[in-house]
């Protein structure tokens, strides 16, 4: 029953063209590796006394600039699917590692063609000096990878953030969502106008989480948590005593900074394909806890469950479920250390349980550093 | 003079309660005999009632408003007249511009006072004329097929658009093993829900297959299959000729097969204006 609504359901989000916006970025790592290319041959030319100048730069120059060629090109061509976040593919990481090795060799044939020796000769004379500049080129692309690798996953993280937020805006604009929902407030003027205007000011927190300016990657999950009041307030308008919630968040978790809009499309997907096909409705809970060093997040709902005969992964590949999306902003943000569960509750109903790394810091704010 | 009574099918219970106050000013006649939350309960309460007016929000849970109005239609005994139907939605997505507002009326959410008191004085003319024309068997068959010719180009409008099926892969009937069939879909000539099954029909022979009727109809061209009755649905250049009775009973003659297949009440329109 609930696979069927979810096959009806147009497809929410397309998945992103990160390669449209890699490509400059890919670009702009160019930039980086051959300046620093330049500078460093400045230096090796200053600190040494037998290379000129030019053959240090075609040196420092054509290893970069393959080592560069193939941890961000190739790659992309060999590993299509990774994302240039931390990646969780220990091929990646080794492939990585051949591309120095690599790249260290290509660098020094280009060099030793351009300067008419042989730094293989090095292993005779001085194996220290040989050894040195092989530390020297493991060292430094390493730290520009790391670099790169943070820089893109923070990047990422922000767009992710960003997709969060559309996902909300358009289920928000939904028009039978809106409609409703003002057709709801328009009735009920006539019959509770305090309960009416309460419920108004809902409506507009639970807009500005969209419309406002603010583009954060986290927040405190206390607002996390208001959010979802809003929005579960005003779907008890309008669903009446089908729809009962339970939120519980422990004093000790408030100021836990949380994905921003992370639990929206959880508790969004409980209420229409859980509650709102069901004639009895049902009970949502979200529950916040601590187990062990893992930040603990449950949504869970007593409606009308996925048929067991719809296997897992077609409830999860179906993009309207915003499940794949999470998945993907978990991994990014966190790596392998936090995980997203689905399961069938008893008699009927669904639980999702999210699990990310608990940072017990007060809860800073991370600004969008291109706004 | 005889009481006029609603029912009223909406799932929000504030909005089910507006409208219910709403009617209440410029109707103030009507009687509103039950309010329920869901498709079954309407179709269920609309049988029992015999109201003269529903009230049907389109989004509802188990059956839609839509669905909920034809399985009304189809279950009424021919002698009692069907329901005046007003639907009421959030959103046009339903092409309420389909809407012919003389078999059936629509109200956009939220409703407003101006547009209800249009809606009343047109059902309120239906009604008189109904009880003018002394519950006249040919206008209640007038309205029933016009009401259902609309509930038919609705429920279309809003199937979602699917694959259209070339081969039906399908089993013989009592046959041992696991043999399949695969039968091009140009020498079905009918289809007939049995129980779990579909029997399809071709000239010569008849297979089985378990996809859900509604399924099936969704994966098949509208121009080229007709359902004609809950459970039977048939190519339309294989009907050979179409017979009423007296009583407007409307069955089908085949070519290529010898039975005759009956036309519920529900799809009569269909063979109006031929």
């Amino acid at each position: 029953m609930k696979n069927t609504n979810l096959a009806a359901r147009p497809q929410r989000f397309h998945h992103h063209p990160w390669h449209q916006k890699w490509h400059a970025s890919g670009l702009r790592r160019l930039f980086f590796v051959s300046f620093f290319s330049v500078i460093l041959s400045f230096v090796l030319w200053g600190i040494s006394d037998h290379a000129p100048l030019g053959v240090q730069m075609v040196y420092s120059l054509s290893t970069g600039v393959s080592i560069w060629f193939l941890t961000d090109i190739v790659r992309q061509w060999i590993f299509p699917s990774d994302q240039l976040a931390w990646s969780r593919s220990w091929k990646v990481w080794l492939y990585i590692a051949a591309s120095i090795v690599v790249g260290f060799l290509a660098g020094m044939v280009l060099g030793d063609w351009y300067a008419g020796w042989s730094t293989l000769d090095l292993l005779q004379f001085a194996p220290q000096k040989l050894a040195a500049l092989i530390v020297m080129c493991v060292s430094i692309s390493a730290a520009f990878i790391v670099f790169f690798y943070q820089q893109n996953r923070l990047q990422v993280a922000e767009q992710q953030a960003t997709e969060s937020k559309l996902l909300l805006l358009q289920s928000q604009l939904e028009p039978h969502m809106l409609f409703n929902t003002l057709a709801n407030l328009r009735a009920l003027i006539d019959i509770d106008a305090v309960r009416a205007q309460n419920m108004l000011d809902r409506l507009i927190d639970y807009l500005r989480a969209t419309l406002g300016a603010s583009r954060v990657i986290s927040h405190a999950l206390a607002l996390e948590f208001d959010r979802l009041d809003d929005y579960l307030a005003l779907m008890q308008i309008r669903m009446g005593s089908r729809l009962t919630y339970c939120l519980e968040l422990p004093e000790t978790l408030k100021a836990t900074p949380c994905p921003a809009l992370l639990l929206q499309p959880v508790v969004e997907n409980a209420v229409l394909h859980g509650l709102e096909p069901s004639c009895t409705g049902g009970i949502i809970t979200v529950i916040a806890s601590l187990k062990g060093k893992q930040l603990v997040l449950t949504v869970t709902d007593t409606g009308l469950g996925f048929e067991p005969t719809h296997d897992r992964t077609s409830i999860e590949s179906n993009s309207g479920f915003g499940l794949t999306q999470l998945r993907d902003r978990l991994a990014t943000l966190y790596g392998s250390s936090a995980s997203v569960e689905i399961s069938a509750l008893h008699p009927s109903g669904t639980v999702v349980t999210i699990s990310i790394p608990h940072n017990p810091r007060s809860h800073e704010t991370n600004f969008c550093r291109y706004c | 003079m005889k009481p006029i009574f609603a029912v009223i099918a909406e799932d929000e219970p504030l909005l089910a309660e507006s409208l219910k106050r709403e009617l209440m000013k410029a109707w103030p006649e009507l009687q509103i005999a039950a309010v329920v939350g869901d498709g079954q309960s309407a179709v269920d309460q609309a049988l029992a009632l015999q109201p003269d007016v529903i009230f049907l929000d389109i989004q509802m849970p188990v059956l839609s408003g839509l669905e909920a109005a034809s399985s009304l239609a189809s279950s009424l005994p021919a002698s009692q007249p069907l329901p005046l139907m007003v639907f009421v939605t959030a959103f046009d997505h339903y092409a309420v511009e389909a809407f012919d507002r003389q078999a059936m009326d629509y109200l956009l959410k939220p409703v407003r006072q101006e547009r209800l008191v249009q809606t009343v004085a047109r059902l309120q003319g239906r009604l008189f004329k109904r009880s003018a024309l002394q519950n006249n068997s040919q206008e209640i068959n007038a309205h029933f097929d016009q009401t259902a010719a609309q509930l038919h180009k609705l429920l279309l409008a809003t199937t979602p658009k699917q694959p259209k099926l070339s081969m039906i892969q399908a089993s013989r009937q009592m046959a041992s093993g696991n043999t399949i069939h695969l039968i091009p879909i140009d020498d079905v000539i009918y289809f007939e829900a049995a129980d779990k099954y579909i029997r399809v029909i071709t000239t010569a022979q008849e297979y089985l297959i378990r996809t859900p009727l509604k399924d099936l109809l969704a994966q098949l061209d509208s121009d080229v299959f007709w359902q004609i009755h809950r459970g039977t649905v048939v190519r339309v250049t294989s009907i050979a000729s179409v017979q009423r009775d007296e009583s407007f009973k409307v069955s089908l003659k085949l070519r290529n097969r010898s039975e005759t297949l009956v036309v519920s009440r529900l799809y009569g329109h269909l063979f109006k204006a031929m």
